[in-house]
């Protein structure tokens, strides 16, 4: 893509600010510490409510422009727990408001979530069933004014954080597309529970937790969307989602790519600098070719999809492709940068460990093949005819 | 026969002070449970009634004494599902002949007539149903001798008695509960009773477990894997029997399980609703992993059970159904036809599991599978057979096939060849039919209408396995 | 033809080539619940959400949607003749 003066201009806001967000990342990341002073630094510069109504506190920017500027947050930003926060927050919760929420509900919490204030975090997957969500255990079923919401939801991200939750529950038969309605949730809701935060592999600095939902009475009005548009919704949710929370990581490559190609350069074997190895040199043009690919795959479907275009199977490659390239790349700088790649100092094993992450939320890269081979009509092989 | 409540009733008099039900994080002892049965009879009393009472209330010290209070007034317990939806509840009272309804209010637990006017069935205890892919529960109704006799069982293999304490996991309409609740009350032990609102939320459960301290858990493998994710070095050591029912334990879950409960000695029990338990394989902690699949074990007291292949009874190694008679069966389906229920050697009446078990040289069975063509479409069990009686109850259907095809997005998918009685019929029709009386997943992805007859097997049956070769060479 | 007549057939044409085929036109009634009855699952859904905002012009970002508004083809010919009167 080719950016304009004014998209350069936002990236450079946030790019400018990246070394101090990133401050002290390794050390977070070790003891899975959530950066408070980063989020502040980031809210102040308006990056929450890039893509929202200015009416409700946002710049009204459009998704590409969005998008150019959270790479750009994940080029200067080494903290890739916090990236993946802001992604999640700006996605989960504001997105959702922004397309299906009513005038009241955006007047209400949109503008919170533009400055930063109220943190948002959607819950959708749980503890039995995995990624199956026409199969979703947690109802919702209506009392007067209200819906009471029960169930458990498993990996909640932000949700530890969270001030409100987007809650995807059950209003009517399970796998009828028409069955699932999205919720706006307080967090300080009476029967709304927290597990304790998870410990796990990579993206350590984005808190993680389970929902419990128990009798917890949500008010109609807080419905996003109508009742039983929450798969419709979800849907509208996840290609950003996928969008947003990749684009940061081909910022992040860039980042990678950069430090590789620098110390390649400047660090010398044998008497010559490293880079002048063929093996070597292949190996960061790899990465070099690996970034520019995803980068192409993220625009090009955000364009389509802005431009109102059918991008399910484009969404599911770009998904694939760059989940796959950033743990190539993640792995690739680590061997560029030989034994000091593998200590956790210069953080690039944490890379490869946040890069993990990526094959797997969102829907695995099996998933997303399965998803293609179904989108491409492979599940129709069988075409029966009136015998 | 009457044991269970009068033994309820006696231990409220013999020890005043024994709990009898934990439940949100109190006891409930005898005597106040004896109060809550005598107020649940005044509920009864005030109005008069007979025959089956519905009992739709979920689980409480009040539902459990309303049922006692039910079972001591001589009226049938129908326990629906939770779940159930209110047609098919309407459905069950009709064919069950329920002619009162006991559901939870504000004040306690209140009775109301409901429309139905059929007549009750044969004076029972239980009423309980099972589940199937019509998403029509069948009626397995259970006498008081037939519960009678399990209970003896239960309380003499696990020793239960005034100082035991039974964690019960199962909501209340299970079978399961004849052992959990019924049988421990009538031992006179506690019952730590799980809320069915929190069954997936580990840490309530481990709470309970901290807290309800109980000596016998009985539970579905689900309960064990919830807990094994989040037990982490949390063990119970007061646990001393496991017993793992409903499905097979995988072995990975198994090998998990000697840490948490390091006391303790786990049973397999292999049963269902119609016959209650019938084999039983017991294993200590050392044992948990060793083998892929466990046994089914012996059979429990009492009980019978025969391999059958189309050839007639398996004596020697080999595969066949199940079939099983015990001491604790039902005597057959309420107003369903008996065809599952036949007579065998020794003037028993066998049940036809429809399970396919395997005997080995040296006499062990292991369940293999199901005869009924049981298929998952996106992770739902659904029964062919069961998907082609809905289909053929069709007034205009002459008959039909159902295959699953291999999907790669739903594993399997399923696809119905249909011949009509007359050009009336139609796919679309057929499809409503379905998708009024079968769960999501079991109806057929691809309904076809043929005019001609369907491929039959040599013993008359139509031929799913040719219409599924034909299917799959797409010539159809 | 009226309009709606048209915009009909072709929703019913696209109907039957993609999730019923096989099924003759005549047994397809427009009244018929596509989603109920299990002939549209979630990714059909959106398949045939995706195609009606491609073949009638239907701009989705600034229009409710609603599962309901896909129930059958009565209510996809409502909701696109509503979304694209101007």
């Amino acid at each position: 893509m080719r950016a304009t003066e004014q998209q350069r201009e936002l990236r450079a806001g946030i790019q400018a600010i990246g070394p101090a967000i990133e401050a002290g990342h390794i050390a977070r990341d070790h003891s899975g510490t959530f950066s408070e002073t980063g989020w502040k630094l980031l809210a102040e510069t308006g990056l929450f409510g890039l893509p929202f109504d200015e009416e409700s506190g946002g710049l009204g920017q459009d998704l590409v422009t969005t998008l150019y500027v959270l790479e750009g947050l994940g080029e200067s930003c080494r903290d890739g727990g916090l990236n993946f926060s802001v992604s999640t927050h700006m996605v989960s919760a504001g997105v959702p408001l922004q397309r299906f929420g009513s005038a009241g509900l955006k007047a209400r919490y949109l503008p919170g979530i533009c400055a930063g204030t109220t943190i948002g975090a959607h819950a959708i997957t749980e503890p039995e069933g995995g990624s199956d969500i026409m199969r979703m255990r947690t109802t919702a079923v209506a009392d007067g004014d209200d819906f009471i919401l029960n169930g458990t939801k498993a990996f909640v991200s932000n949700g530890p954080i969270a001030d409100v939750i987007v809650v995807y529950a059950r209003t009517g038969k399970p796998e009828n597309p028409a069955g699932l309605t999205a919720f706006l949730v307080e967090t300080d809701s009476p029967g709304l529970t927290r597990g304790n935060p998870i410990e796990k592999m990579g993206l350590r600095t984005s808190p993680l937790c389970e929902l419990f939902l128990d009798d917890v009475r949500v008010p109609r009005r807080n419905v996003i969307g109508s009742v039983g548009a929450g798969f419709l919704v979800l849907d509208h949710v996840m290609k950003r989602e996928i969008l947003c929370s990749f684009v940061i990581n081909v910022g992040e490559m860039r980042n990678r790519l950069e430090r590789c190609v620098e110390y390649a350069r400047t660090r010398t074997q044998f008497g010559a600098h490293i880079g002048s190895y063929q093996s070597l040199a292949n190996k960061i043009v790899e990465m070099k070719i690996d970034v520019e690919t995803s980068a192409k795959w993220i625009f090009d479907t955000a364009e389509k999809l802005a431009e109102g275009e059918d991008v399910s199977i484009d969404i599911a490659i770009t998904k694939l492709i760059t989940s796959e390239a950033n743990v190539r790349t993640a792995l690739s700088a680590i061997q560029v940068f030989g034994g000091y790649g593998y200590t956790a100092e210069y953080g690039l094993e944490k890379e490869l460990r946040n890069a993990v992450a990526g094959t797997i939320y969102s829907g695995t890269t099996e998933i997303q093949k399965q998803r293609i081979s179904t989108l491409i009509g492979l599940h129709r092989a069988v075409k029966p005819t009136k015998a | 026969m009457n044991s269970l409540v009068e033994d309820v009733l006696a231990h409220a008099v013999q020890r005043p002070d024994a709990p009898a039900l934990r439940w949100h994080g109190n006891d409930v002892g005898y005597p106040e449970l004896a109060g809550l049965v005598e107020r649940a009879t005044a509920t009864l009393d005030a109005a008069p009634g007979t025959g089956p009472i519905a009992v739709a209330a979920a689980k409480s010290p009040e539902t459990i004494a309303f049922v006692l209070a039910c079972v001591q007034a001589g009226r049938p317990v129908l326990l629906p599902a939770a779940d159930l939806g209110a047609e098919a509840l309407d459905d069950l009272l009709t064919r069950t002949g329920c002619r009162q309804i006991a559901t939870a209010t504000d004040a306690g637990i209140a009775l109301r007539e409901t429309a139905v006017t059929t007549d009750p069935g044969d004076p029972v205890r239980f009423l309980l149903t099972t589940s199937g892919s019509t998403g029509r529960p069948k009626v397995v109704p259970l006498d008081a001798a037939a519960t009678e006799r399990f209970m003896d069982w239960a309380i003499a293999e696990f020793g239960l008695g005034p100082d035991s304490t039974v964690f019960n996991y199962a909501p209340l309409n299970f079978d399961l509960c004849l052992l959990d609740i019924w049988a421990t009350l009538r031992a006179g032990g506690r019952v730590t009773l799980v809320d069915s609102g929190h069954a997936v939320n580990a840490r309530y459960l481990m709470d309970l477990l901290d807290t309800g301290e109980p000596h016998v858990i009985q539970a579905v493998p689900m309960f064990f894997r919830i807990l094994a994710e989040a037990a982490e070095d949390r063990g119970y050591p007061d646990v001393r029997h496991v017993v793992l029912t409903g499905d097979h334990t995988p072995r990975a879950l198994r090998a998990a399980l000697p840490g948490i409960f390091p006391n303790a000695r786990f049973h397999n029990i292999y049963g269902c609703t119609e016959t209650n338990d019938s084999f039983l394989h017991s294993f200590d902690g050392a044992e948990a992993a060793a083998r892929d699949v466990v046994p089914l074990g012996n059979p429990l007291p009492g009980v019978t059970a025969l391999l059958m292949t189309d050839e007639g009874e398996l004596t020697g190694p080999g595969t066949g159904e199940l079939w099983v008679t015990t001491p604790f069966q039902t005597r057959g389906y309420l107003g369903e036809a008996a065809d599952r229920f036949v007579a065998g050697p020794g003037g028993h009446t066998f049940f036809r599991s429809g399970d396919l078990v395997h005997r080995d040289a040296e006499g062990e069975l292991t369940l293999v599978g199901r005869t009924d063509f049981q298929v998952k479409v996106r992770g739902v069990r659904v029964s062919i057979e069961d998907i082609e009686r809905v289909i053929a109850e069709h007034d205009q259907v002459a008959e039909v096939g159902v295959v699953a095809l291999p999907d790669p997005e739903a594993g399997q998918r399923l696809h119905a060849v249909v011949r009509g009685k007359d050009a009336r019929l139609t796919g679309l029709g057929l499809r409503r039919h379905c998708a009024a009386r079968l769960a999501r997943a079991a109806i057929p992805s691809h309904i076809q209408i043929v005019e001609r007859a369907l491929p039959l097997t040599s013993t008359g049956k139509v031929n799913r396995k040719l219409i599924k070769e034909t299917l799959l060479a797409g010539e159809v | 033809m009226s309009t709606t007549e048209t915009v009909a057939s072709t929703i019913k044409a696209h109907i039957l080539a993609e999730f019923l085929p096989g099924t003759p036109s005549e047994e397809l009634d427009n009244s018929y619940d596509l989603i109920d009855n299990g002939v549209v699952d979630s990714l059909g859904l959106l398949r045939l959400i995706s195609w009606v905002e491609q073949r009638f012009h239907v701009p989705l970002d600034e229009v409710e949607l609603s599962p309901d508004d896909f129930r059958s083809i009565d209510a996809i010919g409502h909701f696109v003749e509503a979304s694209t009167r101007s």
